[in-house]
């Protein structure tokens, strides 16, 4: 049974009609998760030092025994938001007279291979050999890495059990901030150290087989608990589908001024706030206002203007014109033909999607407005950024970003998804950092810092001011490829 | 009118359409049949332009598909879920389509009566995402949409697919309606030969991308070809 659901499970791979490009994000995904794994490893062969720095010289044990459980609080928040079931596999057989355990089983021991699994071992095995093995001999040394292991696999039960249950819901992220957040300002702060409530339990560890029992029982019990869940919900509908929430049901009347195009933005902004990845990238614009507050501290405003500070600017008014108009098309594969179909249905939709540019960048500068704090030259760039961004980096994004849209499926996870990536995506860092300090360091060099900012500022507004043209070009290059966007779109190559 | 001239389609050396000329008067209800594969959506995708064709050219009242983009205004269709923006509700699809088309809000109420009966109440003001509606109520939704605005062209792949017989009745009743008031043109596939036949004066059998029959004569001589034609 077990080889038959491996069997399927290759093939459903390898006859993958994304399988190219699956291969290629694979690779570059397989290469960037060998580098962290490596640097893990590093850091793993480096804990020694690491005591020593942190004044534990002398007792090496008691300083791993002592942070481990942060390491674990860790644990538990980035194993929730990378790990994930594909209860998909589940939907092909569950009509089939295989017996539901043997198929939960299968599914959730599949889980377990995965290159998570293998962090701790990196990150505390050569201490373990190097050291422990030393001080409390070989017995000690497994005894301990294998108390270790056995709790990071009872989190990747348990972390699959509780997304489960509570679903991606902010409540559960909320309830994991609080405990790690407590627990790690309480130790900063000298309220308490959880770590010391945790440590004598390792430290036993090193000298007895006690503890590694403990862990073995309460891994083997959450195992069973989420292997009794799963089956218990063993159901597609309640296993697959996104937990039920309603957003954004109301429209926004300032959009109807703009007559289509502005029925398009709105749109737009619902299939946004309706899928998770756009959502997410939408999300993470005002996090990147944060941006400021790591550059700007650090800067000497009084002479002229530092050149991060326009990379700043950009990045801050522009996060979403790069986040999102990367894939610019490919948000609407599933709905092509609904544009194509109607008259200047696709030009509706560019400007549409302009409009939406235009209105959330703003909010972006409006929003970083506060920075004066930090003098009124960052409100002077970044307004020049912003001008810049809605005039020229967007047009550069767009173009660069119907080269070859490829279909995203929307309904699929919004981490460490790389559909629709091409080529192009890698292209587009090039306008978002070289082009502005193009136009402003002559002009900065040339007369004075002040001048490279007017300088950015005239390109957008000469850009703005041309927009309906630029707009123009983008819906001549998707009508010119119609057919061969729309069929790839329709996933019939 | 609809005018084909020497229309070919070819997928990696096949052909899998050819049809060297085709008209379809206006306010004609034109029924295309055909097993799997015949090329029944290859042909609808052709007139609306969605895919290209390999040699020769679809006319619509005169104008060259492929030339202008004015025609879009007055055909409308409904092959697929492309078509459709399912993450909007049925209401706010519709009042997308509105704005598109440029509709009063009681035009758009005007045409939503004309489908009270089809929708049966499941349809508008229903909080539900159209991708989370049965298919039998996508279809209608796409159905709906297709018709809305001043049409002459309507084009339905397989309208009465995934539809209760009561409304695959409804539907009948509709079309039958609405050709006789505004002289649009229906191009509809199907693989029910009956109801196809009873909305339809003019049925076209297409097989391997060819036309084999082209039927315009009473209701009970073409129910005859075409139970001759499909017998096993």
């Amino acid at each position: 049974m077990y080889f038959t659901f491996l069997k399927l499970r290759f093939l459903k791979a390898v006859r993958s009609v994304t399988l190219s490009r699956d291969l290629v994000t694979g690779v570059f995904l397989f290469f960037i998760g060998f580098v962290l794994l490596v640097n893990i490893l590093v850091v793993g062969f480096s804990m020694e030092m690491l005591a020593e720095e942190f004044g534990y010289q002398n007792n090496i044990s008691g300083f791993i025994n002592t942070y481990l459980i942060f390491y674990f609080f860790t644990e538990i928040i980035y194993r929730y938001f990378l790990q994930k079931i594909s209860p998909v596999d589940l939907a092909n057989y569950l009509h089939l007279p295989i017996g539901r355990p043997s198929i939960i089983h299968f599914v959730l021991s599949n889980s377990f291979i995965s290159a998570l699994n293998i962090v701790p071992l990196l990150l505390f095995g050569p201490i373990a050999v190097s050291h422990f093995s030393g001080a409390f001999g070989t017995s000690g040394a497994v005894s301990w890495l294998l108390a270790v292991l056995l709790i990071s696999w009872a989190i990747h039960w348990f972390v699959l059990f509780f997304k489960q249950k509570y679903g991606e819901s902010s409540m559960g992220l909320l309830l994991m901030a609080t405990v790690f957040i407590s627990s790690t300002a309480g130790f900063y702060f000298g309220w308490f150290n959880i770590g010391k409530w945790v440590a004598p339990f390792y430290d036993l560890a090193l000298t007895s087989w006690i503890p590694c029992g403990i862990i073995f029982f309460m891994a083997v019990l959450l195992y069973y608990k989420t292997f009794r869940y799963y089956l218990n919900n063993a159901y597609i509908e309640e296993l697959s589908k996104e937990k039920d929430s309603r957003y954004f049901t109301s429209s926004i009347s300032a959009f109807d001024r703009f007559g289509i195009a502005g029925k398009m933005a709105d749109v737009e902004l619902k299939l946004i706030l309706r899928h998770k990845r756009p959502r997410v990238m939408l999300a993470l614009s005002p996090l990147f206002l944060l941006y400021g507050l790591i550059f700007y501290g650090d800067m000497d405003f009084g002479e002229g203007i530092p050149g991060m500070t326009i990379f700043v600017g950009i990045f801050i008014t522009g996060i979403f014109i790069m986040n999102y108009g990367q894939y610019f098309l490919s948000w609407n594969s599933a709905y092509f033909d609904f544009f194509s179909s109607n008259y200047k249905g696709v030009e509706a939709l560019v400007t549409g999607k302009y409009i939406l540019f235009g209105v959330i960048s703003l909010i972006c500068f409006v929003l970083s407005l506060p920075y004066v704090y930090y003098g009124w030259k960052v409100v002077l760039v970044n307004g020049a950024t912003f001008l810049f961004n809605m005039g020229v980096t967007v047009n550069c994004i767009v173009f660069l970003a119907l080269m070859k849209p490829k279909p995203i499926d929307l309904n699929k996870r919004a981490m460490f998804n790389y559909e629709g990536m091409g080529a192009a995506q890698f292209l587009m860092i090039i306008p978002m950092l070289i082009l502005p300090y193009l136009i402003y360091l002559p002009f900065a060099f040339m007369v004075n810092d002040m001048a490279g900012v007017a300088a950015l500022a005239t390109t957008g507004v000469i850009g703005i001011f041309f927009h309906e043209k630029f707009i123009q070009l983008q819906v001549n290059k998707i009508l010119k490829n119609q057919y061969k966007i729309g069929s790839s779109f329709r996933q019939e190559l | 009118m609809i005018q084909i001239e020497h229309l070919k389609k070819v997928y990696n050396n096949e052909k899998v359409l050819d049809i060297p000329q085709l008209v379809i008067p206006r306010a004609e209800c034109f029924g295309l049949v055909g097993n799997n594969g015949a090329g029944k959506t290859t042909l609808f995708r052709l007139i609306l332009d969605l895919i290209r064709p390999s040699e020769g050219t679809v006319f619509l009242e005169g104008d060259n598909v492929r030339n202008t983009e004015e025609w879009k205004n007055n055909v409308g269709a409904y092959l697929d879920e492309h078509m459709l923006l399912t993450y909007l509700t049925a209401s706010e699809y519709f009042d997308t389509l509105r704005s598109i088309y440029g509709l009063s809000q009681r035009d758009l109420e005007l045409h939503l009566q004309k489908f009270e009966e089809l929708f049966n109440g499941e349809i508008i003001d229903n909080a539900k995402y159209i991708r989370d509606l049965s298919k039998g109520n996508l279809k209608k939704v796409g159905i709906a949409a297709a018709m809305l605005g001043n049409k002459n062209v309507v084009i339905l792949d397989e309208p009465f697919e995934n539809l209760d017989p009561s409304s695959q009745s409804r539907l009948k009743k509709l079309i039958t309606k609405e050709k006789q008031q505004n002289q649009v043109t229906y191009l509809i596939s199907s693989h029910d030969l009956v109801h196809v036949t009873d909305v339809c004066n003019r049925i076209v059998i297409l097989e391997k991308g060819i036309i084999k029959k082209d039927l315009n004569a009473d209701k009970q001589q073409m129910t005859e070809e075409l139970d001759e034609y499909f017998r096993v």
